[in-house]
């Protein structure tokens, strides 16, 4: 069932056992699983079924620290949430990116890879993948990995006419929670506002935030300061621990032995480091990705020698009226230490149309984040040479230490943390179930709970995640509430 | 893309020049030592030692 506002979906006399806060990718993979098990739902989605600039407004915020993108741009606000723009490339946080790793703090999770692998099957339904390829080692300190490049799913189109023939899913559009109401054992209601104005109170036996990477944060600062505690009881890591990919063009090279490299279709190659060799150098989890040239022949060696002598085929470019360039431009993306600093707060002075604090986003890569980046290439270099796969150049402002670069990538908008997953009470939010610490009927989902963020693209495992939420609310909402 | 008078002439012996070079040039570069011996860093090229001194190395 889809409703557009809260009026017409109280008119309607559903009931449901779960509030689901968000119809993102989280939100909606929660709801299909809780519908598997015969468990009513509702979805409030705060967006229309379209983008509009009202309902985009409400993310405005402030960034404080290193560059990053508008965070009004970041991320949507309607109908499927961030799938909407999303680039549809998919990858599982790998085992190790699960364990502890004992030269960085704060890293591990209270689960493992095991606890999601019987979740992936269904994952891939969802999403629309094809099985990955294995990992395939190409030294001792890498592996070449699959980036699956689906056909990115739009939530709000693959599940537009599921959620509206479901008899057990509302969704509801055009209504946002402003606040939860909690007692610092439960969560009682969820204030509504819908279509612009207050829309009274909605209650439920079990609610699951599942707003956005950045927006559940928030969410719950609010809902916890009205509250005076009463929604985070132990809030000592909310909205801290927030941590992105940073992503940025690194270096150039040439290739020797362009079959090993398994080119996909879009000329692209993934490596990513041993757990072994990440150990060695001390660095955390990265990828190096090889995006090729589309050169051949000739034009493939002229870039190539491009590449070896940049002052010398300066001039024979100039004589020559050619543009040349390096047959291979590399890209990495790495793991960032989970930093208390790096948070989501409430803005003191900036608020939305509802009154409700605007975001002020605090985001500082640190030194460990350079070493990764310097090390890992370096190790990566390393490894291409030996095996005659290619030669790497490392980029001036990349072994300088200069500033980094504005005009590149610089990040995944990938919003991970600020509710992370850890038994520790001072340094997570939610347990092993994505349950409110202290609480016995709050649940969040999405890569807001992401305790370390690995390597690689999140949605995946933001996913898989949800489904075994899902899961576990199915079973536990028939029983009623636990103890918290 | 502008044309020289006899191009592919031209191309091939600068083609052939610039073959020559890249040795060459990298001797007269500093060279990084690192952690492993094998494997020497100049210049921001990550190359095998053997890369810039010849199979001797």
């Amino acid at each position: 069932m889809i409703f557009n506002d809260a009026a017409e979906f109280r008119a309607s006399g559903f009931s449901p056992r779960v509030c689901i806060v968000g119809s993102g990718p989280a939100g909606i993979s929660v709801a299909l699983k809780l519908a598997a098990a015969r468990v009513p739902c509702v979805i409030l989605e705060a967006g229309a079924d379209e983008w509009t600039e009202e309902s985009q407004d409400t993310y405005r915020g402030e960034v404080v620290g290193d560059h990053y993108f508008d965070l009004d741009m970041t991320r949507l606000r309607y109908f499927g949430g961030s799938s909407n723009h999303w680039a549809g490339w998919c990858r599982v946080l790998d085992g190790h990116d699960f364990e502890p790793k004992p030269y960085v703090a704060h890293t591990g999770w209270p689960i493992g890879r095991g606890d999601i692998d019987p979740f992936l099957d269904e994952t891939r339904d969802v999403l629309g993948l094809a099985p990955f390829l294995p990992d395939r080692a190409v030294s001792d300190d890498f592996r070449w990995f699959e980036m699956q490049k689906s056909q990115p799913v739009r939530f709000r189109e693959k599940f537009a006419a599921p959620l509206a023939q479901s008899p057990l899913i509302a969704l509801v559009l055009n209504t946002q929670v402003d606040e939860l109401v909690g007692d610092g054992a439960a969560i009682s209601a969820a204030k509504l506002r819908s279509r612009g104005a207050p829309a009274g109170e909605l209650g439920a036996p079990f609610f699951v935030v599942a707003t956005g990477g950045l927006e559940n944060s928030r969410l719950l600062l609010w809902s916890n300061e009205r509250s005076n505690g009463g929604v985070v009881p132990h809030a000592a890591a909310l909205g801290r621990y927030w941590m992105e990919h940073p992503m940025f063009e690194v270096g150039t090279g040439f290739i020797e032995d362009a079959d090993a490299m398994a080119f996909d279709h879009e000329g692209d190659a993934f490596f990513t480091p041993t757990v072994e060799a990440m150990a060695a150098r001390e660095v955390l989890n990265f990828h190096v990705q090889i995006e090729s040239m589309p050169y051949r022949g000739v034009k493939k060696f002229i870039a190539d020698t491009a590449c070896l002598v940049p002052e010398t085929t300066e001039w024979v470019a100039d004589a020559l009226g050619l543009r040349l360039q390096c047959s291979a431009r590399l890209h990495m993306a790495w793991e960032q230490p989970p930093r208390e600093h790096n948070r989501v707060a409430l803005s003191a002075t900036e608020r939305d149309a509802a009154g409700i604090p605007r975001i002020e986003l605090h985001w500082k890569k640190d030194d460990l984040d350079r070493r990764t980046m310097l090390e890992g290439i370096r190790m990566f270099g390393a490894a291409f040479a030996r095996r005659d796969l290619g030669r790497v150049r490392i980029s001036d402002w990349v072994r300088d230490g200069g500033d980094w670069p504005e005009d590149m990538e610089i990040a995944g908008n990938h919003h991970m943390g600020g509710t992370r997953m850890g038994d520790d009470l001072s340094t997570s939010v939610v347990d092993g179930n994505c349950k409110v610490h202290g609480m016995a009927n709050l649940y969040v989902a999405g890569s807001s709970i992401f305790a370390t963020s690995g390597q690689c693209t999140p949605t995946t495992t933001i996913t898989a995640l949800a489904l075994r939420l899902g899961d576990h609310l199915g079973r536990v909402a028939t029983a009623g509430p636990v103890k918290a | 893309m502008r044309q020289l008078p006899d191009s592919r002439l031209k191309r091939r012996t600068f083609l052939a020049a610039l073959l020559a070079i890249p040795a060459l040039a990298l001797l007269h570069r500093v060279i990084r030592p690192t952690a492993s011996a094998d494997i020497v860093e100049v210049d921001g090229w990550i190359l095998k030692r053997s890369d810039v001194e010849g199979d001797q190395a």
